[in-house]
């Protein structure tokens, strides 16, 4: 036996000694929160809105851990067209007692309707209670964060790309037309410059297509914010003018439901928890008031928490996921039609709604997606963009794109759901504007 | 049958002969009085065991006669679930035979995977899957540093190796979104680029690791309790090693400086600098001490892979469904466990129509009766703790 | 008021009641200190907090909360035990830990009871403990529990040699087994200047293995053991064992404060404080020692008491002795 009482001894412990002296590697979690990095894989939130029932994720689930009912419904024939069924989501569950946490069901997805959160306390006493219905992972989707970027020397996918070409392009745009307004009347106040702004994009050719679908994009850059009106102008702007319907960027604030909210938490939920909730029975009674507003009359300004972009904030988020970069580019295709609406409400201003100026809210406040104060919320917001929006927005830039009033209202009266008829009104506009292109009209931009 | 070397009622140790009769006593009437041995179950459920290996043990007091490794408890099927998987599935599913080490196990798989396809992977992907198996494997190492320690009474190193883990997890958290099962490596590259900082944060951890390594040299290694706990403690000489195909720590512990990664370079291991380490006596000491060692290694490798990530894509274009085309193909990497090779036969569909694994665990593990035969029972957790295994790494 | 009083407590009767509230008071509080201690200063030197909840401030009432929850569990006695022996172990093991501080001079009046062979008396009852283990191994019926307690037992008959031999080595210089006299015939900085130094460390260590305490802990060495002889205990008999570890401790570092370190004397102002205050430091190196070292093998432990600390402890004895003799030194 080697000797017992030896320097080996006393190092150690020197070593536990001068451990005790430095602070503690740990964290009292239930008091301090973990900062999770963006692709943490907490929990899977669901937008049922981009679901359009392909069944991928079931399919490629390893354990077959998700549950998807869904029926058909006819949609009404189109002009000449055949009548086509449409997959609706009746059910999306996912048991998260036997989900193994691969990502494979959130990489699958090609119209980005699932998205990790790194929600993680949603432990239940009985397994039973780990499956989640659809509701529960919309809430969800409520703390998605926005992505990380990309470490030096990555390819950037191509959506963020095209998104950040048609954002500089917005950007160098809206400067001219500031400037423009600026030479115009010097010395006028910010809200004036403001209110002049949305309607000189139209003047100088800020499409159409990109002005709807870019709120979200244009909003940060420096001379949107130099426009940036107050909710009233923007809301005023609205009423008044078709064009000027879609400043870049009102102010509105999506806000939560205080009573919501108190109860949740008086009923023990998470802080987190009870918040996102609380958010989201905000959003769904302000979006029913948006909507009897609309219906009661389309000059009416928008109440100040205009309604809620459902899906704008989670939409910015599988920007970083490389994930259907080709397909849902051209607003042609169906899948684009029905992702697109939700992804970029679009054209409000021909249906003279102030519509237009929901996504900019939910997307940028930062209460939204990051409720411990993810430092990543308002900064990284500017910095991407829903696909379906960069998309729609890539390929403005060589199409205006309108939505074609006749089909709307045809669609309208068959009894679709609006947001579909104008996404179809979309779509059928931009066929129209393809074909005069190849017949020779020079749309592009 | 005895051998008698006390007078009148005394005891003696007789040699093993199989009989299982250890200490002969006689009465007066010098009768032999047999003692009984006793049958200990060390496990499933036994804290030395970190999973659910059973040893069926033969006890003569405190000394070992007989050792039988029963395993089987944490059997999963993998080999056969995998035929019923896709590859990208598999991928998911391999991160937990070996749940310290995941990215290993899936490199594996995707390497296997890419050979039978014949497919040229990115060169930034490549760089940045060595970097994140590098850091797995010190992630699988510390977990083991920690743990011998505890086995053996100490439970501070447990923290601390936690401790580093943490760091290192944040980084990998950060990078997968996975803590355990990173699930990242993708038939032709990676699931997605790297976030920004990633490099520098694997920067910063180097030094700082090193730095902390020093610690567990005093704490541990240089404690003379643990020497004398741990040395010509387990011995397993060369020779008995390579027959049992014992591999990694083990192997080099006993003199052999066999590493895939240096004698069958994958990845971009014949393009970095890095040694071998071999210990002399490949007791238990030299066990720990080539873990410690290795992981200095693997933070060697990764100062040179940090600065040299290449720019570039991180996956090649592959078809919705990867069918890899009929045939076979083997591929055998140094996971940190030792050596770890999959097998595949493919008939030119969604999945492999046979999938084998050769698990280090496995093969380090049957050496136990050897090593425990004629040890004391405290030696015993001496020598099971040096062994590193992982009991899903073993019963797969 | 204070002759009153004094008188009062001339009273056989009335003083008897006070010493021994005195003393339970004592064993009730100071175990529950070191253990939080222990808490604490593990956690630190594991970079780790530890308790922090309970109590509001940093978890001081972690042990009270414990000892709740003890008391709630289940007392579960295996089927195969030996009932009347499982059920009464922890008792005999806890009954001459509390006993042990009733013989502690905490002041320089402060002698509950005083006996010529007080230090005797003390090693004595501290080592009846082991009894309680061997009980709680043997009827246990269960094969880990008996292995620790045997561990045990051995361990104490190697340990009990150089404790009892340090020990007198202190007697011998002291001239009395009276640890009131030895602690009078101690200067404030006690025997630790001289050759009794060796004494202490022997002592120390001899105390450490006799408490089971790291890196002495084979008998309950869990990774290898499960947890010796308590693994069959639950609820408040498991308790009961804990708090005579936690006794031990106190009562170990008190007997070699009051051999070695002067009792309760100090630079200034002599009092019970000081041996507090000891008895906090030396059991402060107990739990330090526990957070930094692995365990020894049992033939090891067992072989550095015969071959290592029998020796030094006889001829310290033989040193001290000689010096005596021809009254040099201290
Ligand atoms: S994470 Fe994996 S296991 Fe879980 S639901 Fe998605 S695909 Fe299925
Ligand atoms: S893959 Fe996406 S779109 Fe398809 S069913 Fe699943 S969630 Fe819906």
């Amino acid at each position: 036996m080697p000797a017992l009482k030896g320097v080996g001894l006393l190092k150690g412990l020197g070593v536990t000694l001068k451990t005790m002296t430095r602070p503690a590697a740990t964290r009292q979690y239930p008091h301090v929160k973990p900062d999770l990095p963006a692709r943490s894989r907490g929990v899977i939130a669901l937008i049922e809105e981009n679901c359009t029932v392909c069944m991928l994720c079931a399919r490629e689930c390893p354990d077959w851990c998700i549950y998807i009912d869904s029926h058909k419904e006819q949609v009404a024939p189109k002009e000449g067209g055949r009548a086509r069924t449409r997959n609706l989501l009746d059910r999306f569950a996912i048991d998260f007692a036997l989900c193994m946490y691969c990502g494979i069901c959130v990489e699958v997805c090609p119209f980005d309707a699932l998205h990790w959160s790194p929600e993680f306390e949603y432990a239940e006493h009985q397994i039973e209670k780990l499956t989640h219905e659809m509701d529960t992972l919309r809430t969800w989707a409520y703390s998605v964060p926005a992505p990380d970027p990309l470490e030096e020397g990555a390819i950037e996918p191509k959506e963020i790309e095209s998104a950040r070409k048609a954002r500089e392009a917005v950007a160098a745009k809206a400067a001219a037309a500031a400037e423009q307004a600026r030479a115009a009347a010097p010395p006028v106040p910010a809200p004036a410059a403001a209110a002049t702004q949305p309607a000189a994009a139209t003047t100088t050719g800020a499409a159409a297509g990109t002005a709807t679908t870019t709120p979200t994009a244009a909003a940060p850059t420096p001379v949107a914010g130099d426009a940036a009106p107050a909710a009233s102008a923007g809301a005023a702007g609205a009423g008044t003018t078709t064009a000027a319907a879609r400043p870049a960027d009102v102010e509105v604030e999506p806000g939560i439901d205080q009573a919501t909210y108190d109860r949740l938490l008086a009923a023990g939920e998470s802080d987190r928890t009870a918040r996102a909730k609380a958010k989201a029975a905000y959003m769904r009674r302000a979006k029913a008031e948006a909507r009897a507003a609309q219906a009661a009359g389309a000059t009416e300004p928008a109440p100040a928490p205009a309604a809620p972009a459902e899906a704008a904030a989670p939409t910015q988020v599988p920007a970083g996921e490389g994930a259907p970069a080709a397909e849902p580019a051209s607003v042609e295709t169906p899948a684009a039609a029905t992702a697109a609406p939700e992804t970029a409400p679009p054209a409000p201003s021909a249906v003279g709604t102030p519509e237009g100026a929901e996504p900019a809210a939910d997307a940028r406040d930062p209460d939204a997606r990051s409720p411990e104060g993810d430092p990543t919320a308002s900064g990284t917001a500017a910095e991407v963009v829903a696909p379906g929006a960069a998309a729609a927005q890539a390929d403005a830039e060589h199409l205006e794109i309108e939505v074609d009033q006749e089909t709307y209202d045809r669609l309208i009266e068959a009894g679709e759901p609006e947001r579909t008829a104008r996404a179809k009104a979309k779509a059928a506009y931009a066929r129209k504007l393809r074909a005069a292109q190849r017949d020779g009209g020079g749309a592009g931009s | 049958m005895a051998t008698e070397l006390g007078q009148q009622g005394g005891a003696a140790f007789q040699a093993a002969d199989g009989t299982g009769v250890g200490i002969i006593v006689r009465d007066k009437a010098d009768r032999e009085l047999h003692t009984q041995d006793m049958t200990l179950n060390v496990g499933p459920q036994h804290p030395a065991t970190h999973g659910v290996l059973r040893v069926l043990v033969t006890l003569d007091g405190e000394m070992i006669e007989d050792a039988q490794p029963v395993i089987g408890y944490m059997h999963r099927s993998f080999e056969k679930l995998a035929e019923y998987r896709d590859y990208r599935q598999i991928i998911a599913l391999v991160n937990r035979h070996d749940w310290v080490s995941s990215i290993c196990n899936e490199l594996g798989v995707a390497l296997v995977v890419e050979r039978q396809m014949d497919l040229e992977v990115p060169e930034r992907a490549t760089w940045i899957r060595m970097l994140m198996a590098e850091w797995t494997r010190v992630l699988n190492h510390l977990m083991f540093v920690g743990s011998y320690p505890l086995e053996l009474g100490a439970i501070t190193p447990m923290f601390y190796a936690f401790r580093e883990r943490e760091e290192i997890q944040a980084l990998m958290e950060w990078i997968t979104g996975g803590r355990l099962h990173l699930t990242y490596c993708r038939v032709g590259g990676l699931k997605q680029d790297l976030p920004r900082g990633a490099i520098q944060m694997s920067r910063d951890l180097v030094p700082r690791m090193r730095e902390r390594l020093k610690e567990y040299e005093d704490l541990v290694l240089g404690n003379e309790i643990f020497a004398a706990r741990t040395k010509g403690i387990g011995v397993l000489p060369a020779d008995v090693a390579c027959s049992y195909g014992v591999s990694g720590a083990l192997l080099q512990a006993a003199g052999v400086p066999e590493d895939s990664r240096k004698t069958e370079p994958y990845l971009f291991y014949d393009q970095v600098e890095f040694d071998v380490p071999t210990g002399r006596n490949g007791d238990s000491y030299d066990r720990y001490a080539t873990l410690l060692a290795r992981i200095r290694e693997s933070l060697r490798i990764i100062e040179q892979v940090n600065e040299r990530i290449p720019p570039g894509p991180v996956n090649v274009k592959l078809p919705k469904v990867v069918r890899a085309p009929q045939g076979h193909a083997y591929v055998r990497t140094e996971a940190p466990l030792g050596q770890l090779s999959y097998y595949m036969v493919s008939h030119n569909e969604k999945t492999p129509w046979r999938f084998k694994m050769r698990t280090p665990s496995f093969n380090n593990v049957s050496s136990l009766p050897y090593l425990l035969k004629g040890t004391l029972l405290p030696d015993m957790i001496a020598v099971m703790g040096s062994m590193f295994f992982i009991v899903g790494d073993i019963d797969r | 008021m204070i002759d009153a009083a004094r008188d009062l407590l001339d009273n056989y009767w009335v003083l008897m009641p006070v010493k021994v509230l005195a003393v339970l008071a004592i064993f009730l509080t100071f175990p529950l200190v070191v253990g939080y201690m222990e808490h604490k200063v593990m956690a630190h030197m594991q970079a780790r907090l530890g308790p922090m909840e309970a109590g509001r401030f940093h978890g001081v009432l972690q042990l009270v909360a414990d000892g709740i929850k003890f008391v709630q569990k289940e007392s579960i006695i295996p089927k195969a035990a030996d009932k009347w022996v499982f059920a009464l172990a922890p008792a005999v093991a806890l009954i001459p830990a509390i006993l042990v501080f009733g013989f502690i001079p905490y002041g320089p009046d402060l002698v509950p009871i005083r006996s010529d062979v007080g230090l005797f008396v003390t090693l004595a009852l501290s080592s009846v403990s082991v009894i309680g283990v061997l009980m709680a191994a043997w009827s246990s019926a269960n094969k880990y529990s008996l292995m620790g307690g045997i561990r045990a037992a051995a361990q104490l008959i190697a340990y009990e040699l150089p404790l009892v031999l340090a020990a007198a080595a202190v007697a011998m210089q002291a001239g009395s087994a009276d640890l009131a006299v030895i602690v009078e015939r101690q200067g404030w900085w006690g025997y630790i200047v001289g050759p009794l130094v060796i004494g202490f460390f022997v002592y120390g260590t001899a105390a450490l293995a006799e408490l089971t305490r790291p890196p002495f802990d084979m008998p309950v060495a869990d990774s290898e053991l499960v947890f010796g002889h308590l693994t069959e205990y639950t609820g408040l008999r498991f308790a009961f064992f804990l708090l005579t570890e936690y006794a031990g401790i106190v009562s170990q570092s008190a007997i070699a404060a009051t051999l070695f370190l002067g009792g309760w004397k100090g630079p200034f102002l002599d009092g019970p404080w000081w041996l507090a205050a000891k008895v906090l430091a030396l059991s402060f190196v107990v739990i330090w020692a526990r957070s930094t070292y692995p365990r020894l093998r049992e033939d090891q432990l067992q072989s550095f008491a015969w071959l290592r600390l029998v020796p030094v402890s006889l001829a310290l004895l033989l040193v001290v002795g000689f010096l005596k003799v021809y009254e040099v030194g201290i």
